[in-house]
């Protein structure tokens, strides 16, 4: 399975948008996008998602280690995390630095 | 007064990884009947994220019900947490933009400053201390914002020289308090306010540049509010007295130093007393050897009377407060403020404000 075209393929790095504020709760993180947004809650693996993030991550990164952390197949974590960033990516909650 | 079993429980859950506190956690879990109202008191102290935080980690044994309720409570206490963030950055720009220099105080600078994780203190309000010189251009600006004033103004004039600060209301239960000082009545009216703003620690949100109180004045903030409020005072503001807790000699002088110039020793005095009573807490030295000897000026612990729970009486706070000030002319205007605001701005009839004043003459000392 390839990543969806909107997470920028397989060398693009990721990271939490500067202008997403955030809190952890403990089944996820709320965050919102600054200036004008909402609280949004990530919960389950896009919570876990979400502390990676913290620093520039590639997709390769993101599903080594989350595929370790949950002992699932590669193959389904890195279709699943492309998904949930891309997503999160539509909703300018990350970005590629630059 | 007794503190409740369930506040006793959560005081224990609020404190039980801060240092120096002999927090002793249940190892069983607790019964549907204890367990409710130390749900709600959690969420009433806004300590939903520390409850959260004691079981996700394992410290407090719950049932699969309680862990699924512990844990939906602080989702919206942080989503109202994150929106008083969203709405802080937006108002320092538009009050920058006003030339109005501000210095965020309470949750929205501890979450940040002395959390390791912000997640555990959420607030509700956004408090901005604002420097007696910009009062009127900040109200000003909340106005024209849409914020409505919760009290209107005794006299003309009041709220730059004398009060605590003035307090909007915003549409979707948002509410901005824009302090002049740090405490109401004769404590407030002692605290030098230049020395406030000459005092500052920076700290960034989203990368946009914002202004604390130095680590010293948050302790001591912390400090009025333990001890001029309820009888039992907030947990959370409890834990952010031991958060700014001074660290070393230099700090805990430079805390006694401001605390005596202040008149505030009895306060910082009561407030250590409220926190160790909640939290089981071993004062850290040089602090605990202060309080163990600490002197108790009478002056203050006569201010102190007028503010202690169920026996608070405001009329005599703001009595007290006519003898804080130093100077006649200042004297003269707050007592007419007071005693006999304008029309506009009383809401209370003459007369029930001259019961509560005379309650308030019968509580001073006749010597």
């Amino acid at each position: 399975m390839s990543p969806p075209a909107e997470t920028g393929g397989t060398g693009t790095r990721w990271r939490r948008s500067d202008r997403a504020l955030h809190r952890r709760v403990a089944d996820g993180a709320i965050v919102l996008l600054l200036p004008d947004g909402e609280p949004e809650l990530v919960t389950g693996p896009g919570g876990a998602l979400w502390d990676l993030l913290a620093t520039d991550r590639s997709l390769d990164e993101l599903t080594a280690e989350l595929a370790a952390r949950y002992d699932h197949d590669p193959e389904i974590v890195r279709h699943d995390i492309a998904r949930t960033l891309g997503g999160l990516a539509d909703r300018g909650l990350v970005d590629t630095p630059p | 007064m007794i503190p409740t079993a369930e506040r006793r429980l959560l005081g224990t859950i609020v404190a039980w990884d801060l240092p120096s506190c002999a927090a002793r956690l249940p190892t069983a879990a607790l019964g549907d009947r204890e367990w409710a109202p130390l749900l709600t008191l959690a969420r009433t102290q806004r300590a939903e994220g520390p409850l959260a935080r004691a079981i996700a980690i394992g410290a407090l044994a719950v049932t699969p019900d309680q862990q699924d309720q512990a844990f939906a409570a602080p989702r919206a206490a942080m989503s109202r947490t994150l929106l008083r963030e969203r709405d802080l950055l937006s108002l320092r720009t538009t009050l920058a933009d006003a030339g109005v220099d501000i210095v965020v105080v309470k949750g929205a600078a501890t979450a940040h400053l002395d959390e390791a994780d912000p997640s555990s203190r959420s607030f509700g309000d956004i408090d901005l201390l604002v420097h007696p010189s910009a009062i009127t251009a900040a109200i000003g600006v909340l106005e024209t914002a849409g914020g409505v004033r919760r009290h209107l103004e005794p006299r003309p004039g009041f709220d730059a020289r004398f009060s605590k600060g003035v307090s909007f209301r915003f549409p979707r239960n948002c509410e901005i308090d824009v302090h002049r000082t740090l405490a109401p009545g004769p404590f407030g009216l002692r605290i030098d306010l230049d020395e406030l703003f000459d005092h500052r620690e920076r700290y960034e949100i989203a990368g946009i540049g914002l202004d604390a109180l130095d680590r010293p004045s948050r302790f001591l903030h912390a400090c009025y509010h333990a001890a001029l409020g309820d009888a039992f005072p907030r947990l959370t503001t409890l834990r952010d007295l031991v958060q700014t807790t001074p660290r070393t000699d230099h700090e805990c002088r430079t805390v006694l130093d401001r605390a005596a110039r202040w008149h505030a020793t009895a306060v910082v005095g009561a407030a250590l007393d409220h926190a160790v009573e909640a939290f089981a807490w071993e004062v850290p030295e040089p602090l605990g050897s202060w309080r163990r000897r600490a002197p108790r000026p009478a002056r203050e612990h006569r201010w102190l009377a007028a503010y202690s729970g169920d026996q608070r009486l405001p009329a005599l706070q703001a009595i007290h407060g006519i003898g804080a000030l130093d100077r006649f002319g200042d004297r003269l205007a707050y007592a007419r403020a007071i005693a006999l605001p304008s029309m506009s701005a009383s809401g209370t009839p003459f007369l029930v404000r001259a019961r509560r004043g005379a309650r308030a003459l019968a509580r001073l000392p006749r010597s």
